[in-house]
């Protein structure tokens, strides 16, 4: 059987027609009391208890969204700044990565959730702490990332742009930097996703707002349905930031738009 | 002919040990295997006691025992069954009352230890209005939490608008008031004498402090225990022999304080001997003979009743007023009388 591409609009129905079914299979499973609602609350539970933490008196549910983005991006970017000109210049030089490759290879395995007390202890409990945990849980990523893509910059390349004159500085501007771009935004794309799973560790302890905390307050007084309306937020502004991503990858790769013809 | 030799060796493996594992079933048949689960408090030291001193074992039980720091947490392991006996602070089981958790009993409330938490401030402050404008942490949805909240109202702050609650976990509370990132704290024992000790601080109030300890006798929060309801229901007979070796073990706890001192101290509790000898004359058990008494209307159903209004009316935390009444089961204790 052949399996050819869809339309946009296609598989946007198909898309919605598989969210339907899930959500409806979902919801019949706890009105038919297969499900313990207490464990697993319905879809309209959720979708009337998330209307009424954005609108109704207790109204937290934006400001913990945009409370964890700003944190998000703010410790995405600060390990951006460092990590993505760190990865380059390892890229490019041997000596440079053989040096750091060992302290990389200790940092990078570990998680977030293991820089909490050390953070705290350092930085204490306001929002300098929530951004040295996204930092260092993103920093090791972004390095390999960049550190691989621009490794993986065809050697040719580089010749030929030094054959033609061209100094260090313009390699790495105009041979290196277009050449690992693509791989560097992918990876960037993933990191982004870790820096979420960093915030709401930061945000499990120590805070008094952001969807981390909702999430782990909510437990702590048994509301399963306000854990789920916290998740699906997650997931929710995790997506919104990915779109707005491949629309910066389309803006900063325009030759790959050409190439796939979108 | 290799083939068959070793499939026939596979087969004759898996043959002998599966008679094996069916054999040590036959043998432990007669021990039922329980998970009780809790943390470093004083409340858990019958169940340690009568670990050590076999009073379990002596009843055909082998109990298995788990640190959960958190109530809410240990309440979830009694409601996904993997845990089925625990000592937890009355609020968190409240709030999974509200929230239409049926999947265990309220079976007893074991003891009461007023003046064990309180509100630690930093050095240099000595009243609550100097709290205004500051971070105070503490465990959410725990008993610190309705005392935090109890003694700001009770001393004239709003606790919504006029400091800033901060959510803690039971473990990071003292060191993160040492080290200086927060301008108060509340906490339970050990956690509160670690408190106490920091440079400076002061204790603003105590639990014995609020309404809740003026009306009722009680701390904000009391222990209370709570079984598996499906556990108990698949046996009441085997919930009620379990609940007689508790009661036996928390009984040998009241009559024996210096030995079970001795035995918990630096084996469950990470405190200084005195300190746990001091704390335990302060502690009153509840044995069995007293439940009938303590798990009454004019005991600790009449401080639910007020401390559930609070948790609804007052705070918002609980979506409805629990007939908490519904998870009572005193039919499995083990009265003589």
């Amino acid at each position: 059987m052949e399996d050819t591409d869809l339309t946009f609009w296609r598989a946007a129905v198909y898309g919605s027609l598989g969210l339907i079914c899930f959500l409806g299979l979902w919801e019949i499973s706890i009105r038919l009391h297969l499900v313990d609602p207490f464990f697993l609350p319905p879809p309209s539970q959720i979708i009337t208890r998330a209307i009424r933490m954005t609108t109704g008196t207790d109204a937290v549910l934006l400001s913990d969204i945009r409370i964890s983005a700003s944190r998000v991006l703010t410790g995405f970017f600060l390990s951006v700044l460092a990590g993505v000109p760190f990865g380059l210049v390892m890229g490019v030089s041997s000596v440079v990565r053989a040096t750091l490759n060992p302290i990389i290879s200790i940092i990078r395995p570990l998680p977030a959730l293991s820089w909490i007390p050390l953070s705290m202890l350092w930085l204490g409990i306001d929002e300098q702490q929530k951004y040295a945990i996204v930092f260092m849980g993103c920093f090791a990523s972004i390095l390999v990332y960049t550190t691989d893509a621009t490794m993986r910059v065809d050697p040719v390349l580089r010749r030929a742009a030094r054959n033609l004159g061209a100094s260090d500085f313009q390699v790495l501007r105009y041979v290196i930097l277009p050449g690992a771009l693509p791989d560097l935004l992918s990876g960037l794309k993933v990191v982004l996703a870790i820096a979420w799973t960093c915030v709401i560790s930061a945000e499990m302890v120590g805070a008094n707002s952001g969807l981390g905390f909702r999430i782990w307050t909510a437990k702590e007084w048994s509301d399963t349905g306000q854990v789920l309306v916290g998740m699906i937020s997650i997931s929710v502004t995790v997506l919104i930031l990915d779109i707005a991503f491949r629309g910066l990858e389309r803006l900063l790769l325009p030759w790959q738009r050409k190439v796939s013809g979108t | 002919m290799k083939y068959i030799l070793i499939v026939f060796v596979v087969v004759l493996t898996i043959g002998i040990a599966g008679c094996k594992d069916e054999l040590s079933k036959h043998e432990t048949a007669s021990v039922h295997e329980v998970t009780a689960v809790g943390s470093q408090w004083y409340g858990h030291i019958p169940v340690w006691c009568g670990m050590e001193k076999k009073i379990f074992e002596k009843h055909g039980f082998h109990v298995k025992w788990h640190f959960i720091g958190k109530s809410m947490d240990r309440l979830n392991a009694i409601s996904s069954g993997e845990a089925q006996f625990a000592s937890i602070g009355e609020i968190a089981m409240l709030s999974a009352m509200a929230q239409g958790n049926k999947r265990f009993y309220w079976v007893g409330n074991q003891d009461i230890a007023p003046g064990f938490e309180g509100l630690v401030a930093a050095k240099g402050i000595a009243s609550f209005e100097q709290l205004k404008g500051k971070k105070i942490g503490f465990p959410f949805g725990s008993s610190v939490d309705l005392t935090c909240r109890m003694l700001l109202k009770q001393n004239g702050l709003d606790p919504l608008k006029d400091v800033q609650l901060v959510n803690l976990e039971v473990g990071d509370v003292p060191a993160v008031f040492k080290a200086g990132n927060i301008a108060a704290a509340l906490i339970w024992e050990p956690g509160f004498s670690q408190l106490k000790a920091v440079d400076g601080a002061t204790v603003l109030g105590l639990d014995t402090d609020t309404d809740v300890y003026k009306k009722f006798g009680t701390m904000t929060g009391p222990d209370v225990l709570i079984i598996g309801k499906a556990w108990t229901d698949s046996d009441p007979e085997r919930a009620a022999n379990f609940m007689r070796a508790y009661f036996e073990s928390l009984r040998w706890v009241k009559e024996n304080t210096d030995d079970a001192v001795k035995m918990v101290a630096g084996n469950y509790i990470l405190q200084d001997i005195e300190l746990i000898q001091e704390n335990m004359a302060k502690f009153i058990w509840h044995d069995i003979d007293a439940q009938k008494r303590v798990m009454s209307d004019t005991g600790i159903f009449g401080q639910a009743d007020y401390v559930v209004r609070i948790l609804h009316e007052d705070m918002g935390v609980i979506p409805k007023k629990p007939d908490f009444m519904q998870w009572v089961n005193m039919e499995i204790l083990p009265f003589e009388n």
